[in-house]
């Protein structure tokens, strides 16, 4: 997954220098936390207030007189401060009121929250997936470590991290949906009302990209665990005792390797999330990525507020997850 | 500590760099990457120049197949694939490695000054670093792009900005194990030059882990740029360029798959060239490290 | 660590990457399965829910008179409501809700007959009241309907109810086409109390359900429909703001009909199995569309230059991929009056840089504003704007959603277009002043003149010669370069019966003609 290597460097070293340890720190990193969703709610509200396109005029048509134009504004509280109007803004989406969508009236909370369904519903069916089989591929190749099945794994890896999200997602609608295949629908088409997982056969494709690009991520973090308690000193003396690899790796090294994969859980979702975009948009899927290419394309500023807030607020809560787990436990993720 | 001894410990990292380059070029990880980026490199410089066609011209009906003169059929608007992938890299190659350049001097600068700093400057600067860093990349260039508009300069600084938290991140680590050893304290305190800890000790330290950084942020920038003028906000139509290609033809796929998997497969080589790059120089600084001083 | 010899580490890595290469090459050389023989087609079969998929925006109406004239508008409101006369798959005048209409011997006062026995799908009857109020709605000076100026001949005191079923139509001046007036996709006749609130509510083939703007809507079967009864139980209209979404879902088997096909894969789509293709020759043109009020198109010389600048068979070749013909700066194609006398006009490159030279427009750049309104637009726009180069004209696309293009629309300098309808209809509607959809902004005084003698004018023979002197008129002066007429391509799954090639571009409008089996 190419966006991983934003957050976690994939592969490469986050070292913990020698002579500094992360202590506990839990509710300091909370609070700076929480004011940190406050400043990335302050930049959405007002770069997007900056969207081109009168609002007002916007709404009411070509035919609108300047009069209603304005008494439109006046009705939607823009000719107030920009300050008080995010004051508003956020009041109001912390009650729950999150506005009406300017291109159907409909409340925004409706909208997104059908899309924020949909959406986590797509990236937690591909963690169940992922989670397991990183397990196993890590643990396999942990066993089978520098052999062909370890080598072919990390050429797999290299190949698919690397890859573009919609590379890799047209590849495989090109095998499986269009081209040499024809099992799974090229398109999710998910009618309104219904949740995604009364289609499965529409979910098969987007699961499939997401599960490639996290598994492949999350089985070298599994290994890299699996090969630090392998290699300890424990571990050496109770193979030298005689105790089988087999009961070694799942009596001693695979709950070690727990800790990391939880916290390499969450940045795989936090990722998932922003590559969401570009998944959903090209399989069509009614998420919040679609939502989010659709409010930009139609100006619909409340929306837009919104799912971007929605998207970088869970991202950023993701991340939060991962790094107190770090602090929590002192685990590194390591390249091997 | 003497003047003598810290020089010795600045020799063994120019030691460890020349050796580092031998290494490199040893190695068939890194050998292979920097193969796959430079092939694709050639093909985006010097394509245009090859492309037998303009790249907007039309030269026949839409989506048909190979046949002389026209390699690899047409796209969409019945124009030369053969010649749009000619030309379709220049300014996408071009956009990543600024893109990246920009992201790796300005992380570099705010890591290693953070770390040097510390403290309550450094606290503070990890926070709004974390605060770009809330945004998942995509939508933080979205975010611009649907207010400012899609200009190739705005997307290379975007991009750049949303590099520079994570590099920030991985450059403050490793300047840390420096700045924290006793002869830069104490180089500190007699009054040596900031600028000149850094050149002497810091800098050679990090040459390895920002060379890592390097690859894997050429590999995102790639993917980042590409994706953007797949969902419409990058690069524009009539412009050739990868990514868009695969957005426009990809309803061909059956129909005319050259027009997208040609497209998409160069980015991908190229992408995985600089995976394969970082990785690669990954495990040889592990093991330098490992092993060394 | 263990120290790995090389060939074995890289024998791992080339093999991976040797297999994810030789993927992306058997894809390209894997062909489509052959299609199997297509299931004959036998006796209509009742039952079932039929989805179809069409462009639709965040701004779709269900409302007879007042909509966007978007495909999708068009679509569901030809369901669920009636036309009072409506043009049949050959382009013959039919009557629907009207059985007959007559006119005393000046032309001035028309008499229609309505149908007896046609009920609302609230079980209320059907009468002249209705129509009176139809009629009424979108006449009023404040009113927003799509159709007003196609009835401006009218006032709302020269309509008259003689009884239940018959209204009496009184006119300033004689109007001779009066019949075919109402078979305007803006004239389907609703309940007199449609204002009133309360769910759709028509006589159509189809009762409404449920629908959401920009995503979907569903219909079910009119058990006491007047006209032939539709067979499937429920109709599903669904939204698609990308033909090759629509194109995929019906592939992959979750739409039983699309309405537009992207032109370039219609052939393909055709050759996979389970799917077929409806091509109709049609009288729809996507003109590229220029204010003739601001500049650089109000000047003429500017106009003439950019309709040679258009290779017009590359058009239809591109943009249409094929799939219509050459068109001559007209509209109307089919006409009993036979084409005007014009010369073809094609592309002349020379003689455009030398009128925009004159015109002092020499190296002129522009914006062209385009949505996918329907299959071969955003196309044609891209076409276009590779030709002008070589006028040394810029042409930047400006391709946006639709919601965002109908927010401007009527404002847009330079765009394109989608129209089909019959000659007059399209005169009246996008080639007058103050008309719904006169994008041009053309007001041409020759042109209006000829065309108010052309109502006026009851005998259909000396209504032709005017006819084609107005054709010439706005082959020399309008503001659009009908540079060819669009065939309008469906495709459906094989389980579909009913659809028929239609002229009138309606073919997968006639929806309760359809049967799943």
């Amino acid at each position: 997954m190419a966006s991983l290597a934003n957050t976690a460097g994939a592969g490469a070293t986050r070292t913990r220098p020698n002579g500094r340890r992360r202590n506990g720190m839990i509710l300091p990193r909370v609070i700076s936390g929480v004011i940190i969703l406050f400043v990335v709610s302050i930049i959405v509200f007002f770069t997007t207030q900056a969207l081109p396109g009168d609002l007002p005029r916007l709404i009411l048509g070509v035919d609108a007189t300047p009069d209603q134009v304005d008494a439109l504004r006046v009705q939607l509280g823009l000719d107030r401060p920009p300050l008080v109007q995010y004051a508003e803004w956020i009041t109001g989406v912390l009650r729950g009121d999150w506005g009406t969508s300017l291109v159907n009236g409909r409340p925004v909370a409706d909208v997104v929250g059908f899309r924020v369904l949909n959406s986590f519903a797509l990236i937690i069916i591909a963690m169940l997936i992922a989670i397991p089989l990183s397990f196993v591929l890590g643990v396999l190749a942990a066993a089978r470590r520098d052999r062909a099945t370890d080598h072919a794994l990390f050429g797999v890896s290299v190949v698919v991290n690397a890859l573009p999200d919609f590379v890799l997602g047209t590849l495989l609608v090109a095998l499986f949906g269009t081209t040499v295949f024809r099992i799974f629908p090229p398109v999710a088409l998910i009618p309104v009302g219904d949740l995604p997982w009364w289609h499965p056969a529409s979910l098969v494709l987007p699961v499939m990209t997401i599960v490639l690009m996290a598994t492949t991520y999350l089985y070298r973090l599994v290994r890299a665990s699996m090969l630090d308690v392998l290699d300890s000193d424990y571990v050496q003396t109770a193979t030298l005792k005689g105790l089988s690899r087999t009961r070694i790796l799942f009596r001693h090294a695979l709950p070690n390797a727990v800790v990391p994969a939880v916290q390499a859980s969450s940045l795989v979702f936090a990722v998932s999330l922003g590559g969401l975009v570009v998944i959903e948009y090209l399989f069509g899927y009614p998420g919040l990525g679609t939502l989010l290419a659709d409010s930009i394309a139609t100006h619909d500023l409340p929306v837009l507020q919104a799912v971007i807030l929605i998207i970088a607020a869970t991202f950023f809560i993701c991340n939060l997850i991962a790094d107190v787990i770090s602090a929590r436990f002192g685990t590194r993720t390591r390249n091997r | 500590m003497t003047l003598h001894e810290s020089v010795h410990t600045v020799a063994p990292a120019a030691a460890r760099r020349g050796g580092m380059a031998r290494r490199v070029l040893k190695n068939g990880q890194t050998t292979t990457g920097m193969a796959l980026m430079l092939g694709i490199v050639l093909l985006a410089a010097i394509g245009p120049f090859l492309a037998p066609h303009l790249p907007t011209e039309i030269v026949g009906r839409p989506f048909t197949g190979p046949s002389d003169g026209i390699l690899l059929g047409t796209d969409v608007l019945g124009r030369d694939v053969l010649s749009r992938v000619l030309s379709g890299g220049r300014l996408l190659i071009v956009m990543s490695v600024a893109a990246t350049l920009i992201g790796l001097v300005l992380g570099t600068i705010i890591g290693v000054t953070s770390a040097y700093v510390s403290g309550l400057g450094d606290f503070l600067t990890m926070r709004v670093l974390d605060v770009i860093l809330a945004f998942p990349s995509i939508v933080f260039a979205l975010l611009f792009v649907s207010v400012l508009g899609a200009n190739p300069v705005l997307l290379v600084v975007l991009v750049g900005v949303a590099h520079t938290p994570s590099v920030a991140r991985v450059m403050r680590g490793a300047a840390m194990t420096v700045v924290t050893r006793d002869y830069v304290l104490w180089a500190r305190s007699i009054g040596i030059p900031p600028f000149t800890i850094l050149r002497a000790e810091v800098f050679p330290n990090i040459v390895s882990p920002l060379m890592v950084e390097a690859g894997l942020r050429l590999m995102w920038s790639v993917g980042t740029i590409a994706a953007l003028s797949f969902l419409g906000y990058g690069i524009q139509p009539p412009t050739a360029d990868w990514g868009l290609m695969a957005s426009e033809n990809r309803n061909a796929l059956s129909l005319q798959p050259l027009s997208v998997v040609v497209p998409i497969a160069v980015i991908g080589i190229f992408t995985i060239g600089a995976n394969l790059f970082a990785e690669g120089l990954g495990r040889i600084v592990a093991r330098t490290e490992g092993a060394g001083a | 660590m263990t120290a790995t010899p090389p060939p074995r580490r890289a024998l791992g890595l080339v093999l991976a990457v040797t297999s994810v290469v030789a993927l992306g090459l058997g894809l390209t050389a894997c062909a489509p399965p052959d299609k199997g023989a297509s299931p004959s087609a036998s006796a209509p079969v009742d039952g079932g829910t039929l989805r179809v998929a069409a462009p639709g925006s965040a701004k779709d109406k269900i409302d007879p008179n007042i909509n966007s004239g978007s495909v999708i508008d068009l679509l569901r409101t030809e369901q669920i409501y009636d036309n009072l006369t409506k043009y049949d798959s050959d382009s013959k005048l039919t009557y629907q809700l009207a059985e007959s209409m007559e006119s005393n011997a000046a032309g001035d006062v028309w008499t229609i007959h309505l149908r007896p026995g046609v009920t609302f799908h609230d079980g209320s009857s059907f009468g002249a009241e209705d129509v009176i109020a139809t009629i009424k709605r979108v006449i009023a000076p404040d009113s927003a309907a799509n159709g007003k100026s196609l009835l401006g001949f009218i006032t709302a005191d020269g309509l008259t109810q003689i009884d239940d079923l018959t209204v009496e139509v009184h006119l300033d001046q004689p109007y001779g086409p009066f019949p075919e007036i109402w078979t305007n996709k803006y004239l389907r006749i609703g309940s007199s109390d449609i204002d009133a609130g309360g769910q759709p509510n028509g006589t159509g083939p189809f009762v409404y359900k449920a629908f959401t703007p920009g995503t979907s809507s569903t219909f079910t079967k009119y058990a006491d429909y007047w006209g032939e009864k539709a067979h499937v139980d429920t109709l599903d209209i669904l939204d698609f703001a990308d033909n090759s979404a629509a194109l995929n879902a019906l592939k992959g088997g979750q739409v039983d009909i699309t309405y537009s096909v992207p032109l370039t894969e219609a052939k393909a789509v055709d050759d996979l199995p389970g799917i077929s293709i409806l091509d109709s020759e049609t009288g729809m043109y996507l003109p590229i569309v220029m204010r003739t009020d601001v500049a650089p198109y109000n000047d003429p010389r500017v106009r003439e230059a950019f309709k040679l600048i258009v290779d017009r068979q590359e058009m239809v070749d591109v943009a249409l991929n094929g799939y219509g013909a050459v068109a001559n700066d007209y509209v109307g194609r089919y006409s009993s009056c036979g084409d005007p006398d014009l010369p073809q006009r094609e592309q002349d490159i020379d003689k455009a840089k030398e009128l925009l030279a004159e015109a002092g427009q020499a190296n002129l750049q522009v914006e062209i504003a385009v949505t996918n309104g329907t299959a071969g637009m955003v196309e044609a726009a891209q076409v276009f704007a590779e030709q002008a180069k070589k006028a040394g004209v810029t042409v930047e696309v400006n391709n946006m959603d639709a919601s965002v293009y109908l927010d401007n629309y009527l404002n847009w300098p330079l765009t394109v277009d989608f129209y089909t309808d019959t000659y007059l209809q399209l005169a009246t509607r996008t080639l007058t002043p103050g008309a719904s959809s006169n994008v041009t902004h053309w007001n041409n005084p020759e042109f209006l003149s000829l065309l108010n003698t052309a109502f006026e004018t009851p005998d259909a023979d000396a209504r032709c010669a005017i006819e084609n002197q107005m054709k010439a008129v706005e082959y020399k002066d309008s503001g659009n370069i009908v540079w060819g007429w669009a065939n309008v391509v469906n495709a459906y799954a094989d389980n579909v019966h009913g659809l028929t090639p239609d002229t009138t571009g309606k073919a997968v409008n006639r929806l309760n003609l359809v049967w799943l089996g």
